[in-house]
């Protein structure tokens, strides 16, 4: 639940507009994305890189094909309740994205639902 | 060296306690009105550190200011104006969507100072060190009484210079590498200088008022205000960006992401 109260709070404190294209622009643009447009794919990790300046989670889809999601660093993540441990190789996961615009097979990753039910978001104010 | 390097923290205590038995002997001497910036307390000594604002903890920028769409936009000379709009006409064609920070170069001064991870401010005698999680980062500021050098070398943070009064840190900072960007499509000329601001407006929220003089991109001096939050358990935290870079930007600035596992 940690992990809810503090997107919420943290919305509520900054009142960051919904969509704005937030920091991944501390290290690039979010211009190769289909920003704000989110996209759901279900699948199993093959491999979380917790590392700068943004994470990666590669998921075997559920199509067969294989899918590379960046993130946000492990910096904003882990005071957002996340951490190295909160996706492992073989976790049946739910993905929300945005596309990558030139057809390949991955975006940037907005959302992470494990087989729990627990939804772990990138950023504050994420729609459903 | 070894030996040098073990007795510095001896020296250091004595120095310390030198100073600090100074402003006990002093205390009772001390001003009833405000001292003026010549005797203000600079951090020049431990005891003169003890004597700063408490600027402890760690400071998370206003992700609200920094992501506002509406910052006021600073007022371009018709040349600089002229620039950005080619810099943006290109991106019509697929450039100029990456800057140079896709390839894990740090921005520099004054965009080092609003980047989304928090900042520290460390004290210690004659300079107050800023360091910056975005891009692992170091900004040094000296208080120790020197001027601003007439001819200094180009650097991305630049040279910075600063004085405490009433518990306010001014900032001016000038020799700035000449490739570094204000903003996006933004550059900057040779005699660019920066003053800050720096001060607590509540007991955990850090305000930095920075003015951008540069004759040759604005046509008056630029005035914008940031805030930081205090998170006193907070760490900084390592940033390498060339740890897992997978977004290099080509000479174009076009966009590129690696997929491969």
């Amino acid at each position: 639940m940690s992990i809810f109260k503090s997107l919420t709070a943290l919305v509520l404190v900054s009142a960051v507009p919904a969509l704005a294209p937030l920091p991944a622009a501390a290290h690039h643009s979010t211009a190769m994305f289909e920003w704000g447009k989110v996209t759901k794919i279900n699948g199993i990790v093959e491999r979380f890189d917790w590392t700068n300046p943004h994470v990666f989670l590669f998921l075997k889809g559920a199509d067969g094909k294989r899918y590379a999601f960046e993130g946000m660093s492990p910096n904003h993540l882990g005071r957002h309740g996340w951490s190295k441990r909160s996706v492992s190789p073989g976790d049946k996961v739910a993905v929300g994205y945005y596309k990558l615009k030139d057809g390949r097979d991955g975006g940037f990753c907005v959302t992470v639902t494990l087989p729990d039910g627990t939804r772990l978001a990138q950023l504050p104010n994420i729609p459903e | 060296m070894r030996k040098v390097l073990r007795a510095a923290p001896r020296q250091r205590r004595i120095g310390t306690a030198r100073a600090l038995c100074l402003v006990f002997a002093m205390a009772g001497l001390a001003p009833a009105t405000p001292l003026h910036a010549a005797d203000a307390p600079q951090g020049r000594t431990w005891a003169e550190i003890a004597a700063l604002p408490d600027w402890g903890g760690v400071w998370e920028p206003d992700w609200s200011i920094l992501y506002n769409p509406n910052r006021p936009k600073p007022p371009l000379t018709p040349a600089a104006e002229k620039a950005l709009q080619a810099f943006n006409a290109a991106k019509e064609k697929g450039e100029n969507l990456q800057g140079e920070g896709a390839n894990c170069v740090p921005p520099g001064m004054p965009t080092i100072m609003s980047m989304p991870y928090p900042i520290e401010f460390l004290m210690t005698p004659g300079k107050v060190t800023v360091a910056i999680e975005t891009y692992s980062q170091m900004r040094r500021i000296f208080t120790d009484g020197r001027p601003l050098p007439a001819d200094p070398d180009p650097a991305f943070q630049g040279y910075s210079v600063g004085k405490w009064q009433d518990g306010v840190l001014t900032v001016e900072t000038i020799g700035f590498d000449p490739g570094t960007k204000i903003a996006e499509g933004i550059g900057h000329g040779p005699d660019m200088r920066i003053g800050e601001r720096m001060k607590l407006v509540e007991p955990d929220v850090l305000e930095v008022e920075t003015t951008i003089t540069d004759p040759v991109t604005y046509t008056r001096p630029h005035v914008s205000v940031l805030r930081y939050k205090r998170h006193r358990d907070w760490d900084i935290r390592e940033y390498v960006c060339q740890q897992n870079n997978r977004d290099a930007a080509d000479a174009q600035g076009r966009p590129s992401m690696n997929i491969e596992m």
